[in-house]
């Protein structure tokens, strides 16, 4: 029987049990998975198996994929998944990790850190707010391990949007003519303090940096543990820890994960876009910065952007963020109804169950569409960074 | 007096944009007013065909501009409403042997004596679209519920507005109540939620409608015919009525809701 490291295989009889490897990125599993069972091939042909996956947490929709997978190429059925009990919990307490879970930190998982005030203010030139108070984790838990915990639980890391979405957009570029041009309005996300900023706020930024672009600096070592001790301004600390996040991401592309992203926004200088109509079939919006449209894209129209673009109605039609090849940005809409989108030169399309439109034409539901190793994912964005990940995959 | 003018268009052929322009053109004037339908779809005419009125055309929309004929004698009364005249569209030439100032021109002329002049637009957003929009006051978009309708008016809809005609309202047509109320039509709703524009009514597939159009009679005339009594709603609402929208809804006897849970069309009808 052949045999890949990943995927271990033990029959018995009609009972088949998968292991696989859960130190290994979902992708590389997925694949060796896929090649395994296109080895051997007719090897199996109906029957149940199950699937142990070890440490690592399965977001549904991975699950759904193996699932896929084995049905497609052998007609196997699924029938349950084995895993730890305590990768269970987390997995239900927040469906953001896709990793190999670290040990385990239930104490954590139980008492999760209270609401910390934020500390960067989304108005450019703001400086930073003071270093919060440190939570409850103590530093002594955390040198139990010596790996921080990858895993952006509850109450450690979040994000929510300044002022509930209510964007403060200054007063119209008059020079610009009937051109819609606004200074850069487009600061929603204001976070709560995580370690990284912690670390980063008792530094000197370099060359006067706005608080808003060390904040989007910074974010970028937020893929770091929530709950990671506070353990001061020491640099040399940090960057130990951030190392360490790397080695464990074997990932092609670790810094992937990191959120909000450092180059998820255009250079400060760089104008967004405000549209203030409907972007109606045939209309095609190119722009360098943000693009954002107070209003529905519909089908047909195309809004092309170098950096995000936000919808605060229904996006429908072609929506293209990144388009100058930045992999970090998203596409945000009140109602997120694209069959196709693109990120940098990634294009996802909705599955087909998703997207029928549902019955209830009024009501919004917001989702914001990010790609994380090669796949554009949409999932619901509920202002929280735990809930933020995860989401449907729009396969390209 | 200062008359309006309407133009009637969709950007998709064959969603109804003849048959509304004659059926509002002659429910306006059953409602009393002056007025005149002009066809612009050159090359392609038909609402003359629709109006029964094909063989009474000497001259036509062309003619006039350049000036082979008077304004007044292109003009074709309707055989059923004295108040309501046809210019019809020359039917040898193409659309662009007339340009959109030209048709304005007419058009005022035509305004200082008529209440309403309604505009049949060609299908498409090439010259004969831009020539039917150049003098309307107002626009009416007719869609059927189906995607690809409903996109090209999305795009007209978009063009319309960069075009100063703001606020076009929109007539759905050949809507079948029984395959809305299946799911497996586009409804109402989505329709408006889609294009975001006003609706001005809603009008059943109707097969009286096929049989009054083949006879060259608007089928507004059919007091019978959902579709004529959509159409009746419609006038009522252009001349400033406040009919409420109904959904429509198939309705009859027992024997109509029986074919029409059968899905046999004949009498899935309503009023809407
Ligand atoms: N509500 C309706 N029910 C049934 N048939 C219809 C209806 N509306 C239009 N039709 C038919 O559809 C065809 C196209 O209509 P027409 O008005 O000529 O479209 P357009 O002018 O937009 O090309 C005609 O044969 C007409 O009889
Ligand atoms: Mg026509």
């Amino acid at each position: 029987m052949p045999k890949t490291e990943t995927i271990q295989v033990l029959g018995r009889g009609t009972n088949v049990d998968f292991t696989i490897d859960d130190s290994v990125p979902f992708e590389l599993a997925e694949r060796s998975l896929r090649e395994y069972l296109m080895a051997c091939r007719g090897l199996y042909s109906r029957g149940t198996v199950s699937i142990n996956v070890g440490r690592r947490i399965l977001a549904p929709d991975q699950m759904s994929t193996i699932r896929g997978i084995l049905n497609q190429e052998t007609g196997l059925t699924v029938s349950r998944y084995w895993c730890s009990p305590d990768v269970l919990r987390k997995a239900l307490a927040g469906p953001e990790s896709r990793r190999a879970l670290p040990p385990p930190d239930l104490e954590y998982a139980r008492n999760p850190s209270p609401a910390r005030p934020p500390i960067v203010s989304a108005k450019a030139g703001t400086p930073l707010a003071q270093v919060p108070a440190a939570p409850e984790g103590d530093p002594a838990r955390h040198q139990e391990h010596s790996a921080p915990v990858p895993f952006p639980g509850r109450g450690g890391f979040q994000t929510r949007p300044v002022q509930q979405l209510s964007m403060v957009f200054p007063e119209l570029d008059q020079a610009q003519g009937d051109s819609l041009s606004v200074q850069i309005p487009i600061v929603v996300m204001e976070r709560d303090s995580g370690s990284a900023v912690d670390l980063e706020a008792g530094r000197e930024r370099p060359n006067g940096a706005s608080a808003e672009s060390a904040y989007w600096g910074v974010s970028q070592q937020s893929a770091m543990p929530a709950p990671e001790p506070l353990t001061g301004d020491e640099n040399g600390k940090e960057g130990k820890a951030a190392q360490s996040v790397k080695s464990e991401e074997p990932s092609a592309e670790p810094e992937d994960d990191a959120w909000p992203p450092a180059d998820a926004r255009p250079a400060p200088n760089d104008h967004a876009l405000l549209i203030k109509h409907t972007c109606r079939s045939g209309e095609v919006v190119k722009h360098t910065g943000d693009v954002v449209v107070y209003g529905d894209v519909n089908p047909g129209a195309e809004i092309v952007a170098g950096g995000d673009i936000v919808v605060l109605g229904a996006l429908r039609g072609m929506a293209h963020a990144g388009a100058e090849g930045n992999s970090k940005a998203t596409i945000f809409a009140l109602k997120l109804e694209s069959h196709r989108l693109q990120i940098g030169s990634h294009v996802g399309e909705a599955p087909r169950a998703a997207g029928k439109s549902k019955r209830n034409a009024r009501s919004v539901n917001p989702q914001i569409a990010y790609l994380r190793r090669r796949t554009i994912w949409v999932a619901p964005f509920t202002q929280r960074r735990e809930e933020y990940g995860g989401g449907t995959p729009y396969e390209g | 007096m200062k008359g309006k003018t309407i133009v009637i268009t969709s950007g998709k052929g064959g969603v109804g944009k003849t048959t509304t322009t004659a059926n509002i053109g002659a429910g306006l004037a059953l409602r009393g007013h002056r007025v005149v339908v002009l066809d612009t779809d050159i090359g392609l005419r038909n609402l003359d065909v629709v109006m029964g009125l094909e063989n009474r055309i000497v001259y036509d929309l062309v003619d006039v501009i350049e000036e082979r004929c008077k304004l007044s004698q292109s003009m074709i009364r309707d055989k059923h409403l004295p108040e309501l005249y046809l210019i019809p569209a020359a039917q040898t030439r193409d659309k662009n042997c007339i340009n959109s100032e030209q048709l304005t021109d007419l058009c005022r002329k035509l305004e200082q004596e008529f209440d309403y002049i309604i505009i049949d637009c060609p299908a498409g957003i090439e010259q004969g679209f831009r020539n039917a929009i150049g003098p309307a006051q107002e626009a009416i978009i007719v869609t059927t519920p189906e995607v690809s309708a409903l996109r090209d008016a999305d795009r007209v809809i978009g063009l319309l507005e960069a075009s100063e005609l703001h606020r076009p309202r929109l007539i759905i047509n050949r809507i079948r109540p029984g395959m809305v109320k299946r799911g497996d039509m586009l409804d109402k709703d989505d329709i408006v939620d889609l294009l975001a524009v006003d609706i001005l009514g809603m009008v059943p597939a109707d097969d009286r409608l096929i049989t009054a159009t083949n006879q060259g009679i608007p089928v507004i005339h059919d007091k019978k015919a959902p579709s004529g009594q959509a159409f009746s709603r419609i006038t009522a609402r252009i001349d400033g009525d406040d009919v409420p929208l109904m959904d429509l809804e198939p309705k009859g006897g027992l024997m109509d809701r029986v074919r029409y849970l059968m899905g046999i069309n004949r009498s899935e009808y309503t009023h809407a």
